[in-house]
């Protein structure tokens, strides 16, 4: 199943993403290629990008604020080193973190020396 | 003062001058330092009063006194009573009126940021009901808390950097709490006196400790840490380590000085 | 360097050069100020743990992380962990320490100190801080283990006093040092087992060490609430007055420095992101 870039463009954990980016780093951060990366890593996952967030945040029952499932983070941490594997590319993995990060679910990346 | 030799002026003293008052802005940089200690969650935990000695009455000082700090109180011209605030992380978390992890500052000011895993909604979303929440509904809780320490230590080392003495004792809670109007979720950590000695800045020498190494430890906790003998001799030469108790002339000096004083010599 | 300086430079240092150790004797001095730092009570509460990042496989360093904690503990060489044994109030029951120091000339009869009073008044005042009724368990419950052992809340107050003397005592020491190092959060539990921590230990933060792998600025001294907010003169709620030409002479000595966030601050963050691989 492929996740079509304007699906992903257009959902609101993308939406969210952006607009923090924009908010601590300036409009440089939202830079061209983003969506596309997420895009890919949305088609290995086989989820949209709401579809993710949601796995790793469940709403408590007042429905403001959110339970970490550290299984659910776990594993997509997994996949997105794989991700990191297959397209040799830290920057673009880092792009995919980075999105899990402005929607609120830290990252344990490994540091690169 | 040379970093190490503000360490190594520490002592228990115990005779401060009674007529030398203690300068304002001293007690102010005291405070100062202890405000930049650092602090979980940059939540401010401790609190402190200051009390000039002589702004209280006899009476008021008794209900201060605990059995470590009876002639403390009656000499020492300053006491800065060292609290811990049990309700400051509430207030942090439901107010959120200060800078602190709970407001986003951290993330605000590119302390904490993506690069650690950190952003906004993080903060939000998860640090706030996982980290700080859990526990709030069950109120303040006894049972101390490491930051009111961290301050405090260095409080203390500036007064030393400020060329006064001090002495951390116990005060009486219940008094305080009534003498000094403190609120109920304050837990006191230790009343700090202030003056200027009126023994000697080696005092009674360095105090005894524990062996080294009974209490540093290398990779796990039966294994310690040997300690290079050139090391200890640099932290000599830096002031850290200075000669240790008791120094041959001590007890002349505690009877002159108490003879100073009017404090008794009786054995 | 001088105190103020020292105190005016820490801050938490989130990035350290991963690839640059700290040297031992560096280590060593740092242990030498905590060793040197005040004690509660005259009880010997506090231990500390120095460990190599180098040394903990990959298995181990994973335990000690926590959802919460960050590529910092990747970074630092070095961890230095602090705990209290709280059965050492117990120990000082026997008031030798008490002793020692009346026996040294530290602790005199001019302030009421004899053998009498450290019989009848000094150990019976610690005894009741051992015996106080409201109790707690050194350890939650967990996962396929019991409680720790009850322990009074009041000694824990102290235990809890101690710890955080001795951390700032460490971290002034690692700037004094040139190093770098912050407070952080890990898996105690991991680290108990890892360690090999007695049952009668109780943990604080440790430590991270290293060299600095951003400015030594990072970003500018952190906020603070207002000076008013915590600091009281006689009777609370009366604030201690702050007057701002002391705060002047402390600007002047590099203890109060310019404040948080640096206008090249989020700039930094993002080349250093760059610097270490991490994500932005
Ligand atoms: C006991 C303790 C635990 C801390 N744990 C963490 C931590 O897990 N992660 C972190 O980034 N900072 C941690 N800190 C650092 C504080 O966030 C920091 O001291 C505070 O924000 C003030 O900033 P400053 O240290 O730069 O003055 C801790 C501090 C203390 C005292």
């Amino acid at each position: 199943m492929g996740i079509g870039i304007e699906e992903v463009r257009n959902s609101e954990s993308t939406r969210r993403w952006f607009s923090s980016l924009l908010d601590l780093w300036g409009p440089s951060a939202v830079r061209p290629g983003l969506v596309e990366t997420l895009a890919r890593f949305c088609t290995v996952v086989e989820k949209t990008p709401d579809e993710i967030i949601d796995e790793c945040l469940r709403a408590t029952t007042g429905g403001d604020t959110f339970v970490l499932r550290t299984r659910a983070r776990k594993q997509f941490m997994d996949q997105i080193d794989q991700f990191e594997n297959q397209t040799a590319s830290r920057d673009e993995a880092n792009v995919v973190r980075s999105f899990f990060i402005h929607n609120g679910i830290a990252m344990n990346p490994s540091i690169l020396v | 003062m040379e970093f190490n030799q503000v360490l190594g002026r520490h002592r228990t003293f115990q005779y401060f001058l009674p007529w030398r008052p203690v300068e304002r802005d001293k007690v102010q940089v005291v405070l100062e330092a202890g405000r930049l200690a650092s602090r979980a969650v940059n939540t401010a935990f401790s609190k402190a009063i200051v009390a000039n000695r002589d702004s209280l009455t006899a009476d008021e000082r008794d209900r201060l006194k605990t059995p470590f700090s009876g002639t403390l109180f009656d000499t020492a011209p300053v006491c800065i009573f060292w609290y811990f605030d049990m309700d400051s992380r509430r207030v942090a978390v439901q107010e959120r009126k200060w800078p602190t992890v709970a407001s986003g500052a951290l993330v605000e000011i590119g302390a904490l940021g993506p690069p650690h895993g950190w952003s906004h909604r993080y903060v939000q979303n998860v640090v706030l009901p996982e980290v700080l929440m859990p526990g709030l509904d069950a109120g303040p809780q006894r049972g101390g808390n490491a930051d009111a320490g961290l301050a405090m230590a260095q409080g203390l080392l500036a007064a030393y950097d400020e060329g006064l003495a001090a002495c951390l004792a116990p005060f009486d809670e219940a008094g305080a709490r009534e003498v000094l109007h403190v609120p109920d979720t304050w837990e006191p950590v230790m009343a700090m006196f202030l003056g200027y000695p009126a023994d000697s800045w080696q005092a009674a020498g360095q105090e005894p400790r524990m062996p080294f190494e009974a209490m540093c430890f290398e990779g796990n906790a039966a294994n310690p840490f040997v300690r290079d003998v050139a090391v200890e001799e640099s932290m000599r030469a830096a002031g850290l380590i200075q000669r240790s108790a008791p120094l041959p002339w001590r007890q002349q000096e505690v009877r002159a000085v108490s003879r100073m004083l009017g404090l008794t010599q009786d054995e | 360097m001088e105190f103020k300086s020292v105190v005016g430079w820490r801050r938490s240092i989130r990035f350290f050069d991963p690839w640059r150790g700290v040297e031992r004797e560096k280590v060593q001095c740092i242990l030498e100020a905590i060793y040197r730092a005040p004690r509660v009570l005259e009880v010997d509460f506090v231990r500390v743990l120095v460990v190599e990042r180098d040394r903990l496989s990959p298995e181990k360093m994973q335990a000690l992380k926590t959802p919460t904690t960050t590529a910092q503990l990747d970074m630092a060489p070095v961890y230095v962990f602090f705990y209290a044994d709280v059965s050492m109030l117990e120990s000082a029951l026997n008031g030798a320490n008490f002793r020692e120091l009346i026996r040294l000339g530290v602790l005199n009869p001019s302030h009421g100190w004899n053998e009498r009073f450290v019989a009848d008044t000094a150990t019976p005042y610690l005894r009741a801080v051992v015996d106080d009724p409201d109790r707690v368990p050194l350890r939650p419950p967990s996962a396929g283990e019991e409680a720790g052992p009850m322990v009074s809340r009041e000694t824990l107050r102290l235990a809890r006093t101690a710890i955080g003397i001795a951390q700032e005592y460490a971290l002034l020491a690692a700037f004094d040092q040139g190093l770098a190092a912050q407070l952080s959060g890990v898996s105690v539990n991991a680290a108990r087992a890892i360690l090999g921590i007695p049952d009668t230990w109780i943990p604080s933060s440790p430590m991270l060490l290293g060299y600095h792998g951003e400015s030594r600025e990072a970003g500018g001294q952190r906020p603070r609430e207002p000076f008013e907010e915590d600091f009281f003169e006689l009777r609370y709620p009366h604030p201690f007055y702050r007057e701002p030409a002391v705060v002047q002479r402390l600007t002047a000595a590099e203890m109060i420095q310019a404040p948080a966030p640096f206008s090249w601050r989020m700039n930094e963050v993002r080349g250093l992101a760059r610097k270490f691989g991490l994500p932005e």
